[in-house]
């Protein structure tokens, strides 16, 4: 029994960084502001967007990098890329989704 | 002659292409000569947004477009309709608010039975339920007509809430355009910008290149759009495309500030920003010429 506790902890750190090694960073989107709504990651360096939604059917769209994905509910959406030129690029939720909708957005933040 | 030098230190004039931008600095409507048999014109209004409400934005948010429908009721020559490119409405979360402004709306535009009045959704419109309720209000959300020689399309860019004309759409467009000529004069309207304007702040048609691309082989293609809440000019090859401003809240030109939010009012500029269009079409010479109007502060 105890072994077996400490068995899935093992297992659970290791996934924790296999999850780490992926760069994984989960974004909330819910009527109506994606949370964070800050992302920072490093040129370079392989990401993994995942995202969920809390409330309704949302899209995620980073015009600057030709990267967008439907956001439905129960169905977590994820985009993966390596970030190349540093800088900052707004991401907006592209599916509309009611009276907030225009101020629904975020930053991504490309550093060297 | 003489009335033709008078009109041009009242107007500023700029051609590109097949079209005359007249800028009036007055609110004076010009009253350029053509034959009535073969040309016309009509009136674009845009984005009127009822039901908004942000007093820093437009404190006469229930005037202004009453104002508008009075300056077109006083207009000596009449349009030969009138069309409204969306966002006719605010939206709300709330669909009885909703209906509510449709209501209000329609019963506020029903002041110009006289004229012919065309009606497309905007976003705010049509977004939150695939345009159900703007059909029971003011009919199909895309169709096409023809008048004096020019082949009008309204295409929906809005109904589905990711911003796209869908494949259904494109295969009418596809059908509808098989029937024209390559020299026909087509004029298309629609909501938001069929090309990539600015879409980091959502001023695109995801699914936009695909009608540019069926209108392509077509010689005399115009697009009238609203959306983005100002005038703007922009040509993908030949094929040119003018937004409107909008009858609500004036927005800023893209990425000229870090978000897009309204352009705050100006007490001592009261409407600035805010207008609605007249284009004349001058078909044999496949010409249109847009004068833009301001809102009369002493209209009541
Ligand atoms: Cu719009
Ligand atoms: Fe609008």
């Amino acid at each position: 029994m105890k072994i077996h506790k400490w068995i899935l902890a093992l297992a659970l750190s290791i996934n924790a960084i296999a999850v780490k090694a992926d760069n994984v960073i989960s974004v909330t989107a819910k009527k109506y502001e994606f949370i964070p709504a800050e992302i920072t990651v490093k040129a370079g360096v392989p990401v993994v967007l995942q995202f969920q939604t809390a409330d309704r059917k949302h899209g995620v769209s980073i015009p600057g990098l030709h990267l967008r994905t439907d956001i439905n509910p129960g169905q977590p959406a994820e985009i993966r890329f390596t970030p190349d030129q540093p800088g900052t690029y707004d991401f907006i939720c592209d599916v509309f989704c009611g009276s907030g909708h225009e101020g629904m957005t975020g930053k991504l933040i490309v550093t060297k | 002659m003489d009335d033709q030098i008078d009109r041009r230190e009242f107007l500023k004039l700029a051609s590109i292409g097949g079209v005359v931008f007249v800028s009036t600095l007055s609110n004076q409507h010009s009253a350029q000569a053509f034959s009535p048999k073969k040309d016309f014109f009509f009136v674009q209004l845009s984005d009127t947004h009822w039901g908004f409400d942000g007093k820093k934005v437009n404190p006469d948010a229930k005037g202004t477009l009453p104002k508008a429908i009075k300056e077109l009721q006083g207009l000596e020559q009449k349009p030969e309709f009138i069309v409204f490119t969306g966002d006719l409405t605010q939206i709300s979360d709330d669909a009885s608010v909703r209906k509510q402004r449709m209501k209000e709306f329609k019963d506020i535009v029903s002041e110009l039975s006289s004229f012919k009045v065309l009606f497309m959704p905007g976003e705010h419109d049509a977004s939150l339920d695939n345009g159900e309720m703007y059909k029971e209000f003011f009919g199909a959300t895309h169709y096409t007509w023809d008048h004096k020689g020019v082949h009008f399309i309204v295409i929906d860019n809005v109904s589905d809430p990711g911003g796209i004309i869908g494949k259904t759409q494109l295969q009418w467009l596809e059908d509808d355009l098989k029937l024209q000529k390559p020299d026909a004069n087509i004029v298309v309207f629609t909501h938001r910008p069929l090309f990539d304007l600015y879409p980091q702040w959502d001023w695109t048609t995801k699914d936009g290149d695909a009608a540019i691309k069926l209108l392509m082989p077509f010689k005399n293609v115009t697009v009238f759009y609203g959306h983005i809440h100002q005038e703007h000019h922009h040509f993908t090859g030949h094929i040119a495309h003018h937004s409107a401003k909008s009858l609500m809240l004036p927005m800023p030109p893209a990425g000229s500030v870090p978000k897009r939010e309204p352009i705050l009012w100006v007490a001592n500029e009261p409407y600035k920003g805010l207008g609605f269009r007249e284009v004349k079409s001058l078909t044999k010479n496949r010409t249109f010429t847009i004068e833009e109007f301001g809102i009369n502060a002493g209209t009541t």
